[in-house]
């Protein structure tokens, strides 16, 4: 099939011949095709052979794999991307295919001519630096391309179609425990209340026998004598409640020191060894307004952390991310794996982002994260030193975040965390590490220094040994 | 009959001291601090809010004045230039004319590629990181396919640093310096161009 056929057929049956094939997907816009049936009966007639033979040779399976090369980053068919949504664009389109050719090999250049279509598209969908040129398509391929938008449809991701089917859930709610120590009090109280009104009720009716049979009353006896009576019986059973209970209360006291502080795991760094029902291992995981997974972003779509946290390398601090930054991808990803369209939601509301228009129209909210590293502020700590110039990975002192679905602190970041990694971090000089850590000429004059110093000694040359551990470093 | 009352209550009352020191199960508690007010300062620190007594929340993170510009880099391009403008600009990293100097930028460029574009554009440049592929569409367009291969540098430069199409600013995340570093790295990712590049005719500021 040449590119002559298809002049010849778009000039005679500009469109009729799709809706023949696919009335319902066709929109009745142009009017001048509604009633279509003499018009194209009579085309029909005329070049009939030749639009069938278009039509074969528009291959919607090409087209498809071409749209999905070029058109699909920013085009669907039933929504606005960055550029509009392409179902019925023939039906829109004044000059048909023909002006689709032009306009898809160059927009700016249709512009430029002053076409008042071009002209319109351009401001409606402002901001979007126009389109990409694809002088590169053939007129076949555009066609391959406008036969598969006509026929095409949204792809379903197997991810939207099954709810639930993805291994981690939301996580669940944990079960507060901790009122149950008033309960048990309280039930104590109660039955010491009770206990008492029963004594009462059985002492008078005990009297009512008595006096009935003829008997002599039942000698007064205060409830405390009678208690201190019953315990004087039953020592053995109260000293063995009594340790119990004092032991208890101990341990509990002794569980909770170690709340004192801010919580950590027992075994910093590998976080998977910890046990979280235990009080030494008990981490903070503080609750944040979005349900942000650092599992889905840094280990399943193994975004860097320093995309995120992106001053880590250039100051003191490894900053929260700005809602531009989360915009970045998720103004095309709409939906995620567990919670859908919940969770990012927030992000647009926080971004004042419409995602049916694509604009940032509403307004802005900033999210309030919750900070989950916190350092007094007598402690002066720089990332850019550790990360830059000390080469640490963020795992050492963060864990391995890229497997946590709520971020959490496993360092207790206590001083005397600091200076045992300060004692223990070795600086490499020329010689690259074990690690392969990038070598520092800078560190070299010292390790010649200390050899010098502690000749035929083995030294190595640790944090705390240039300096590493002097107040001054952190507190000044 | 005050003495057992007395003693009952002060029992029950150390018994419940006892235990109410046991541990809370709470994520959301740090724990006990020994110095709340360190921990938590009533000082407005960086990535935090106060609400005033006026209920209003100020945040530490504020906008910089209208006109700032940053010390010790590059000035970017000029506001009011568009995306088709930006091809007449010029990499100055790339003005350099000793190709080892060149190769220092886009070493140092990689490197930012491999923290700010591999998720999305792919190690090779070819679109297919894994965030690209949870796009709508399932893609990125190729360094060295047709649509980009010859895209000239400032638009490099533009896309980057204001985003284009489906892909956002990064100016908040890069420098301007840093920008220009990772054009050299893409350049290289776009292999060898099919038409030679048009004269640039301006320059967005002479080489360091």
């Amino acid at each position: 099939m040449s590119y002559e056929v298809h002049r010849i057929h778009d000039k005679q049956i500009p469109m009729s011949n799709y809706m023949f094939r696919l009335p319902a997907k066709f929109p009745l816009r142009n009017k001048g095709m509604a009633g279509f049936s003499i018009k194209f009966l009579l085309s029909f007639i005329l070049v009939g052979f030749f639009s069938f033979n278009s039509l074969a040779g528009g291959d919607p399976k090409n087209g498809e794999k071409l749209f999905k090369s070029n058109c699909a980053t920013c085009h669907k068919f039933s929504a606005k991307l960055t550029g509009p949504a392409l179902e019925g664009v023939l039906g829109r389109t004044p000059g048909g295919k023909e002006w689709l050719h032009k306009w898809i090999h160059s927009a700016a250049a249709m512009v430029k001519s002053g076409d008042e279509h071009a002209k319109k598209l351009v401001a409606d969908n402002a901001g979007i630096n126009g389109m990409s040129e694809f002088g590169f398509l053939t007129d076949p391929e555009i066609d391959d391309i406008i036969e598969w938008v006509v026929i095409g449809k949204d792809p379903v991701k197997p991810g939207d179609a099954v709810a639930g089917t993805t291994t981690d859930g939301p996580p669940k709610e944990q079960a507060g425990s901790g009122n149950t120590i008033y309960y048990v009090l309280g039930s104590i109280v109660l039955l010491i209340i009770l206990m008492n009104v029963f004594r009462a009720v059985r002492i008078s009716l005990q009297n009512e026998v008595n006096r009935k049979k003829g008997k002599p009353e039942v000698e007064e006896i205060t409830f405390y004598e009678e208690a201190k009576k019953w315990c004087a019986t039953n020592r053995r059973f109260l000293g063995i409640c009594g340790i119990v209970l004092v032991l208890g209360g101990t341990k509990s006291c002794w569980d909770s020191c170690f709340q004192i502080g801010v919580y950590a795991h027992s075994n910093a760094g590998q976080y998977m060894l910890a046990d979280p029902t235990s009080a030494k291992d008990r981490t903070y995981k503080p609750e944040q307004p979005i349900k942000f997974s650092h599992k889905l972003h840094a280990g399943d779509n193994e975004i860097a952390c320093q995309y995120c946290h992106s001053t880590v390398e250039k100051s003191k601090h490894a900053g929260i991310p700005t809602v531009n930054i989360c915009m970045n991808c998720h103004k095309g990803i709409t939906s995620g794996p567990v919670y859908k369209e919940a969770e990012i939601s927030k992000i647009y509301a926080a971004a004042g982002f419409n995602s049916k228009t694509g604009a940032y129209d509403g307004p802005q909210n900033p999210i309030k994260w919750v900070k989950v590293h916190n350092l007094p502020d007598h402690v002066s700590f720089s990332h850019v030193h550790h990360v830059v110039v000390g080469k640490q990975d963020c795992a050492n002192c963060h864990g391995d975040v890229k497997k946590m679905t709520v971020a959490e602190q496993v360092s207790p970041l206590t001083m005397g965390w600091c200076i045992d990694c300060h004692r223990k971090t070795e600086v490499p000089g020329l010689v690259a590490d074990a690690k392969g850590v990038t070598v520092n000429p800078y560190y070299q004059k010292l390790h010649d220094n200390l050899a010098a110093k502690y000749k035929g000694q083995k030294v190595k040359l640790t944090v705390d040994k240039m300096g590493g551990i002097e107040c001054g470093k952190c507190h000044y | 009959m005050m003495k057992p009352l007395l003693f009952g209550t002060l029992g029950l009352g150390m018994l419940a001291g006892l235990f109410s020191c046991g541990k809370k199960i709470d994520d959301n508690s740090p724990g006990v601090e020994f110095m709340p007010d360190m921990y938590r300062s009533p000082s407005l620190e960086v990535y935090n809010y106060v609400v005033t007594r006026a209920g209003d929340t100020i945040w530490s993170s504020r906008q910089p004045v209208a006109g700032t510009i940053s010390k010790d880099h590059l000035p970017g391009l000029p506001p009011s230039v568009n995306y088709d403008q930006a091809a007449t600009y010029k990499n100055p990293l790339a003005g350099v004319t000793i190709p080892a100097t060149y190769d220092k930028y886009a070493n140092e460029g990689k490197e930012l590629f491999g923290k700010f574009c591999v998720h999305c554009h792919g190690a090779d440049g070819k679109g297919e990181g894994k965030v690209a592929l949870k796009m709508p569409g399932g893609n990125v367009p190729s360094y060295s396919g047709p649509t980009i291969k010859d895209l000239p540098e400032g638009k490099i430069f533009y896309s980057i640093s204001h985003g284009k199409g489906m892909m956002g600013s990064h100016a908040a995340q890069l420098s301007v310096d840093e920008c220009c570093n990772l054009v050299c790295y893409v350049q290289t990712l776009q292999g060898p161009k099919t038409t030679p590049p048009a004269d640039s005719v301006k320059v967005v500021k002479p080489v360091r």
